[in-house]
C-alpha cells in the first residue's frame, strides 16, 4: 500500500461511465428501493437516485472521518455513525471510501456496511486508479449518466492506494458483478 | 430588535422617461402590490413549543418543538439551532438542525449546514459541503399532505427566553407566529 498522500485542487474531466447505465436500470426495477451513499454528499447523486428509487439515505462518512482527523478521534469508530438496521438498504455508494482508510477501520467499516445491505443488494465503488492525485472527489452523476468528477477541497483525506484485489478481498462475500478501468485511471465496481 | 416583522415592498414598475405619442394607450398602471412578510427569531431568543405561521420565518436563535406552516417559507440561519418537525412550503438550513422536514416545495441544505434526520420534499437540494445524516424521499404530485393549518392558533407553545430580550420581545408585533406572544 502507497504511503498516505494529500492534494489540493487537481480537475478530472467527466466521462462516459460504463456502470452508471446499467445501475440506472437495477435502481428502476426497485422504485420502492432504499439507497444508502456515504457521501460526500453530492445533490446531482442524491438527484440521480430518488428519481429511480423510493428513498436514499446520506450519511457523509468523509465528513466525518475529516472531523475524526482534525479532532484526533478514533477513526475505527467512524462506522458507528451507521446505525441503520440490518438489511436496510438495496444499494450503497461507497465511492472511494476505503482509500482513504487504513486497514482497520476499512474492514470494520465496510463490514458493518455489508450489514446493511440487503439480501442481493449491490454496492457501487468508484475510485481513482495508481497515479491518483488523492484528491477527494465527490462522483457527481449528471442527468445524462455521465460522471462529473467535483473536487471537495474542504475534506483533505490521507490516501491509501488499493489495487482491485485488496478491495475484492476487503469486500468479500460480496463478489463483483461488474468493473471498469478508464485511461485516466479511474475505476468502477459494482459488487453483489 | 431581536424579534421583528419585516414588510418588503418590491420596488413598483419603473416608469418610462421617454415622452409619449399623445394618443397613445396609457401604460400599464404598476399596481404589483406584492409584500413579503417575514419574521426573525433573533440570536438572542429560545422558543420551545409549536409555531404555526402565516409569512415566511427565519430562526437564527434556538427552536424546540414543531413548526407548522404550509404555506411559506422556513430559514435558519447559519447561527439557527432547530430541534423540530417542520411542515413548511419551502425549507432552507444554513445552520444546524436536527428533524423532519415536509415540504411541498424545495428543501435546500446549504454547505455550512448541518442537519440530521429525513427529508420529504419535492425538490431536494444538498449543497457540497453540508454535514448531513439524512433520509430523503421525494413527494410525488398527488401524494397526501396534512390538512391545512386553522385560521387561528389553537394553543399557545412554552417559551424560553433570555430576560434581556422578554422586554423587547413583548413589544414586538410578530404577525402569525405563536412565538412573539
Amino acid at each position: 500500500m502507497a504511503e498516505p498522500k494529500t492534494s489540493a485542487q487537481p480537475q478530472i474531466p467527466a466521462y462516459a461511465s460504463r456502470i452508471i447505465r446499467p445501475y440506472a436500470a437495477w435502481l428502476e426495477r426497485r422504485p420502492e428501493g432504499h439507497v444508502l451513499d456515504v457521501g460526500p454528499v453530492c445533490s446531482d447523486t442524491i438527484n440521480f437516485v430518488i428519481h429511480r428509487v423510493r428513498r436514499v439515505s446520506v450519511c457523509d462518512l468523509f465528513r466525518r472521518l475529516k472531523r475524526a482527523i482534525d479532532q484526533a478521534a478514533f477513526v475505527s469508530s467512524l462506522g458507528d455513525a451507521l446505525d441503520y438496521p440490518a438489511g436496510s438498504f438495496d444499494s450503497i455508494h461507497l465511492w472511494d471510501l476505503v482509500d482513504r482508510l487504513e486497514d482497520e477501520p476499512a474492514a470494520h467499516t465496510v463490514q458493518r456496511l455489508r450489514r446493511l445491505l440487503k439480501p442481493g443488494g449491490t454496492v457501487l465503488l468508484i475510485a481513482g486508479g495508481e497515479r491518483s492525485d488523492g484528491a477527494v472527489y465527490a462522483f457527481a452523476v449528471r442527468e445524462n449518466l455521465e460522471i462529473a468528477p467535483r473536487p471537495q477541497p474542504h475534506l483533505l483525506l490521507p490516501y491509501h492506494h488499493r489495487c482491485n484485489r485488496d478491495i475484492m478481498k476487503l469486500l468479500e462475500p460480496l463478489a463483483p458483478a461488474e468493473s471498469f478501468v478508464y485511461r485516466s485511471g479511474m475505476r468502477e465496481l459494482r459488487f453483489r | 430588535m431581536m424579534l421583528r416583522s419585516n414588510k418588503t415592498e418590491h420596488p413598483a414598475v419603473e416608469e418610462t422617461l421617454a415622452p409619449q405619442p399623445p394618443m397613445r394607450e396609457p401604460a400599464a398602471s404598476p399596481v404589483d402590490t406584492a409584500h413579503k412578510e417575514q419574521t426573525v427569531i433573533g440570536e438572542q431568543i429560545a422558543v420551545e413549543g409549536t409555531i404555526r405561521a402565516r409569512e415566511d420565518l427565519e430562526i437564527q436563535g434556538t427552536m424546540k418543538g414543531s413548526i407548522e406552516m404550509q404555506q411559506n417559507k422556513l430559514t435558519v440561519g447559519p447561527r439557527g439551532t432547530v430541534e423540530a418537525d417542520v411542515n413548511a412550503q419551502d425549507v432552507t438550513v444554513s445552520g444546524s438542525m436536527t428533524g423532519n422536514i415536509e415540504c411541498s416545495g424545495r428543501a435546500e441544505i446549504t454547505g455550512e449546514a448541518n442537519f440530521t434526520g429525513q427529508i420529504k420534499a419535492k425538490r431536494v437540494c444538498i449543497e457540497d459541503g453540508a454535514f448531513v445524516k439524512a433520509t430523503i424521499e421525494m413527494l410525488r404530485d398527488g401524494e397526501t399532505k396534512k390538512p391545512p393549518m386553522p385560521s387561528k392558533p389553537a394553543e399557545k407553545p412554552n417559551q424560553q427566553q433570555s430576560p434581556r430580550d422578554s422586554k423587547r420581545e413583548n413589544q414586538t408585533p410578530a404577525g402569525q407566529t405563536n412565538a412573539a406572544k
